[in-house]
């Protein structure tokens, strides 16, 4: 088991939990900010 | 506004959160807060495309991290203070439909681990005394939102029922030196009538004092107090167990049959309470099939459930129930 915390915008915590060697959780946030990287 | 009031004649904390006559009251299934971020959808509880579970601060929370000033001044009678704690809720994934019961033991182990991290994550902040694991499943017993999740609440105080537990438990203790709950496994397996499911780990019962017709009880064989004391092995056997009870519950009568489950484990606030032992308890609300039991004038108003049915006869019944035990 894995686990990453992240604060979300409004402050609240939120805690994803891993099991699966390949997971398919992405963060929706970090994506966009991939993207912004790109820009 | 959300404080903690006392009441001196029960000698108990009550919460007030009127902030949560606002909360989501079941919201269509396309707009589910608790599902996934979908690519140009809206923003939900969880930014992400896909999750196992996820755990998170409640966004209408009884207790908070940071909370703020009471909206009254407390008197000499009337004690009132911050309510401070996390109210936590957990999505045992990110499937929208169906229960806990359509998930797979290996699902549901994976579900043990994760409350075990919240107990001792939560537990070690050092305004919390006691953490306390439940599910409320179906809207007879009031939850707003169809997603499969469960629910934290982490108190700044050992609540009344664990308190009083805590207590016949340490009055048996110093009375034989003997744990109470170990002692009642001993008595339900050598009377049998009332056990529901056993495996190599756990025992699950209607309990003799059953105060809901269908309640059961899980509990390991060896004295623990709380997730921490199991081994891998003892948690897997505890979602084996939960699966069995749970699919009998859902077989007794073809439909999914609402619950409040609730984990009962030592407090995390520093003290003696190794004589305690961890347990789960349900209370299905049903007395029959067609009917609902209500807590009335003597369950609410004098503390003394009455139970119209013989706890024998409601083991028997989910014992027959599929998978058979």
């Amino acid at each position: 088991m894995t686990k990453q915390t992240i604060t979300k915008k409004d402050g609240r915590l939120l805690t994803y939990y891993r099991f699966t060697k390949e997971s398919k959780v992405e963060s929706r946030e970090s994506k966009v900010e991939s993207r912004k990287s790109k820009v | 506004m959300s404080e903690l009031r006392w009441n001196p004649l029960l000698q108990q904390w009550v919460i007030t959160a009127t902030h949560r006559q606002e909360r989501t009251f079941f919201p269509p299934d396309d707009y589910c807060p608790l599902c996934p971020t979908q690519e140009g959808g809206f923003p939900t509880e969880v930014p992400a495309e896909d999750y196992e579970i996820v755990a998170f601060d409640n966004k209408f929370p009884s207790l908070r991290r940071k909370a703020p000033r009471p909206a009254v001044k407390q008197t000499g009678l009337y004690e009132v203070r911050r309510a401070e704690g996390v109210c936590e809720v957990i999505l045992y994934s990110s499937k929208h439909s169906g229960t806990l019961t359509d998930h797979t033991v290996e699902d549901i182990n994976n579900l043990v681990h994760v409350w075990t991290d919240r107990y001792t994550e939560l537990g070690a902040l050092d305004f919390v005394d006691y953490v306390f694991i439940f599910e409320n499943k179906g809207k007879e017993i009031g939850v707003t939102l169809n997603h499969p999740h469960g629910q934290i609440y982490a108190y700044p105080f050992i609540p009344p029922v664990v308190r009083q537990e805590i207590a016949a438990s340490a009055d048996h203790m110093a009375k034989t030196g003997r744990c109470l709950v170990c002692d009642i496994l001993a008595e339900e397996k050598s009377d049998g009538r009332r056990i529901v499911a056993q495996n190599d780990d756990f025992l699950a019962f209607v309990p003799f004092y059953a105060r809901y017709p269908y309640e059961v009880h899980i509990a390991p064989r060896e004295h623990r107090c709380s997730l921490p004391d199991f081994s891998d092995g003892e948690k897997m056997d505890l979602a084996r167990m939960l699966k069995t009870v749970l699919l009998k519950y859902d077989n007794l009568w073809g439909f999914s049959l609402p619950y409040m489950m609730v984990l009962h484990q030592k407090p995390t606030t520093p003290g003696d309470f190794d004589h305690y032992h961890f347990h789960i308890e349900f209370y299905p609300p049903y007395r029959t099939k067609e009917k609902l039991k209500f807590l009335a004038g003597s369950e609410a108003g004098a503390g003394v459930f009455i139970n119209d049915t013989l706890a024998e006869e409601k083991a028997a019944e989910l014992r027959a129930a599929t998978p058979e035990t």
